[in-house]
């Protein structure tokens, strides 16, 4: 039900990209314990308004992005690339 | 009714006869036809049976609304029930046939239940799991099945073919600034406002014209609209309806591509299913006539008044001879005009006294008048008439056709789609859209706006409130108020019949009375959700559009009420119905999901294994038995 605004190919319908889950998740160190990893794999927030999520332009640039979409509205807040090096180059091209 | 095609008038073309066949009958028609107009103009006056009484019904309007001229299309696997023949065009070489009865609607035997019908008040199917009193015989189970069979039999529309469905249907996506919703005065207004702002504008309407309820008037010339809306870079989308909105202005639509093809192209699909992203939504869906409850208003010849002019100025059929129009309000004047110059005998009821109406005194005005009762079965043979003040007959008029007006109702469904309530407009009798913070826009007659130059007004209004929040202009702009009758509409809903066992019609297509309203308040179904299920009223394929309102008020009236106390039902999508061939689209048969195949598929077949679905693979299920020793051998060869 959404369009989203790609930073390298501009704004396109959402049957170009796919899902890519909750972006907020911090993995732990391969070191840390079940508990911590358990929690990373498995417990999600069930947000009511916005949210951060990856989303792959998989059929265009390929890219991941990280997208901040409300769960109630479908509005899309932000849409910037997904590598914090990749977001530099972004932001200084505009 | 005595209905009949005129010389002049209209906008078909009179050189291009139709051939169609009703009934296994055979008639006629021209190019521009709906099947409706067709069979007025062919003097049908029963063209269905009604759902549980299977009373006759002939055709009550000349749109979406209809409640009574539900029909089949087609035969074979291409057989299609439950058409509304006032919108379907008519082709050449269309077969449509009644449904709901036996052996046909003029003589359907299913008729007896006219005269048994008390038992099949409102609740009777759900009574039915209680036993039949007073010894609650047959509550069980085993036993209701078999009433359950009986009732389905007995009650019901017309039916589905049980083929393979052989057209194909696609889906298709799109996305635009603005979308405008109806192609009123208003809809036109607002796209062409919005696209000389340079703003990328869809135009959806319904019809296969665009104009709205202006194609009931007589100099109106749809393609003039048209070719100015095309030459503002304007998709125009007819044959096409919103069916609903959703989640962040997406609107879905569905494109009836071939429906009013004889000999449809085999490249294009029958229909389309659309969504389409806006950023903005402007809708201009118009309003619906309401009827009037009184008894046997429902027989054969009764029509809504706007139906009527449609009839005339758009079909040249003249749907009557000698015409009574009843209304509480303004706007059947103008029809009562055309009706009586183009040769019918016409009398308006007014209820109100204290009005100044500019007429020509081509036809009688009573005012304070209001109907009382039809007289006739399968025909209007007279009409028993009341003062408005003391309900009882005092006269009766000799006629072949009612035509209602009860008010209008705005068509509100779409913006109810998105969870905004309709507030009452007791000024208007009608509800009227809220505010909402979404980019969704009301125009036109939608808002509760009667006059020409006003929708007109609000369109224009409407695209400035979409420019503004898109953020291309900051202008400011106001939308006139509801209303525009010279004269107040004063409430007029149901004229209460004397006798007992009365027929006063709320919801046309399923058999919904008015005194099925009363034993719902009676049984304690009081709220509005429960009074809906309890009695079906509003959940027929029409979705109340006609009679919901009436429903409403007869139950404010019983819990001594105003009718935004008693509440609103809310409108779900669809506006009307959508096949689900459509929403299937392309996904069927072997494009229901991949077939995947591993590389030994083709081995497995030759040597006839019998496949099994795994998951979305293709893996050999057994070897029958002749083959056995010949696959054991050929395994232990290939050290499989
Ligand atoms: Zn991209």
């Amino acid at each position: 039900m959404i369009r989203i605004n790609c930073p390298y190919c501009g704004e396109r319908d959402h049957s170009e990209f796919s899902y890519g889950g909750d972006a907020s998740i911090k993995y732990p160190s391969l070191e840390a314990s079940e508990k911590e990893w358990t929690e990373a794999i498995f417990f999600r927030k069930n947000i009511r308004g916005f949210q951060l999520e990856t989303w792959h332009h998989s059929n265009g640039c390929r890219m991941w992005l990280e997208v901040e979409r409300s769960t109630v509205t479908h509005e899309i807040k932000s849409v910037r690339p997904c590598h914090p090096d990749l977001q530099k180059v972004v932001e200084n091209n505009k | 009714m005595k209905s009949k095609r005129l010389n002049n008038l209209g906008k078909i073309d009179r050189d291009k006869t139709l051939n169609f066949t009703w009934d296994n009958k055979k008639l006629s028609g021209f190019e521009g036809d709906s099947l409706a107009s067709a069979l007025l103009a062919n003097n049908i006056g029963i063209v269905g049976r009604s759902f549980k009484y299977h009373r006759p019904r002939g055709i009550f309007s000349s749109g979406v609304e209809e409640s009574g001229a539900l029909v089949t299309i087609g035969s074979k696997d291409r057989r299609d029930p439950n058409v509304r023949a006032t919108t379907q065009e008519l082709f050449d070489g269309l077969k449509a046939s009644g449904q709901n009865a036996f052996p046909n609607v003029n003589f359907d035997l299913g008729g007896i239940n006219n005269y048994i019908g008390r038992f099949f008040a409102a609740g009777f199917y759900y009574k039915t799991f209680m036993g039949i009193p007073p010894f609650e015989w047959g509550k069980g189970t085993t036993i209701w099945m078999l009433f359950e069979k009986l009732i389905r039999k007995a009650a019901g529309m017309g039916s589905a073919s049980r083929l393979p469905d052989p057209d194909s249907y696609e889906h298709a996506h799109d996305f635009c600034d603005v979308i405008v919703v109806g192609s009123g005065p208003s809809g036109v207004a607002a796209a062409i406002e919005a696209a000389e702002k340079k703003l990328d504008v869809i135009l959806v309407e319904q019809d296969s014209l665009v104009g709205g309820n202006q194609l009931s008037e007589n100099d109106f010339s749809t393609s003039e609209i048209f070719n100015q809306l095309k030459s503002l870079g304007i998709k125009v989308m007819t044959r096409t309806t919103a069916f609903g909105l959703y989640d962040n202005c997406v609107v879905g639509l569905l494109e009836r591509v071939t429906d009013h093809l004889s000999i449809p192209d085999s490249t294009l699909p029958r229909q389309r299913f659309w969504t389409i992203r806006a950023k903005h939504i402007i809708v201009g869906s118009g309003a619906l006539e309401r009827h009037i409850a009184f008894n046997n208003n429902d027989i054969p010849g009764v029509m809504t008044v706007n139906a009527s002019k449609h009839y005339l100025n758009r079909y040249g059929v003249l749907t009557g001879e000698d015409i009574v129009i009843a209304t509480n309000n303004d706007s059947v004047y103008e029809t009562a005009n055309e009706l009586s110059e183009a040769g019918a005998n016409v009398t308006v009821l007014d209820s109100r006294t204290n009005i100044e109406i500019d007429s020509n005194k081509n036809f009688e005005i009573r005012k304070g008048f209001v109907p009382y009762n039809i007289n006739g079965t399968k025909k209007i043979d007279s009409l028993d008439i009341s003062k408005s003040e003391n309900i009882n007959k005092i006269d009766t008029i000799n006629c072949d056709q009612v035509l209602l007006s009860g008010g209008w109702s705005p068509a509100v469904h779409l913006l109810s789609h998105r969870g905004v309530k309709p507030k009452w407009d007791p000024e208007n009798a009608c509800f009227i859209p809220s505010d909402t913070k979404e980019n969704i826009t009301m125009i036109g007659s939608s808002r509760g706006l009667w006059n020409k130059d006003d929708c007109i007004a609000s369109g224009v209004a409407g695209a400035t409130d979409a420019l503004n929040r898109l953020g291309v202009s900051k202008t400011n702009y106001f939308f006139p108020k509801p209303g525009g009758w010279k004269n107040p509409i004063k409430p007029l809903y149901e004229v209460k019949y004397k006798k007992s066992r009365s027929k006063s019609f709320v919801d046309y297509q399923h058999d919904v009375t008015a005194d099925d309203v009363r034993l719902a308040h009676r049984e304690g179904f009081i709220s509005v959700e429960h009074l809906k299920r309890y009695t079906t009223l509003g959940m027929a394929n029409d979705q109340g559009k006609m009679g919901n309102i009436i429903g409403l008020s007869l139950m404010a009236d019983l819990l001594n009420k105003e009718i935004p106390e008693v509440g609103t039902t809310v409108f779900r999508p669809p506006y009307t119905p959508v096949p689900i061939g459509a929403l299937t689209g392309r996904n069927v048969g072997k494009h229901f999901r991949p077939l995947r195949v591993t590389p030994m598929h083709q081995w497995n077949i030759d040597h006839g294994a019998k496949m099994i679905e795994v998951g979305l693979y293709q893996r050999p299920w057994y070897y029958p038995k002749k083959m056995k020793h010949s696959v054991i051998h050929i395994l232990e060869k290939q050290q499989l």
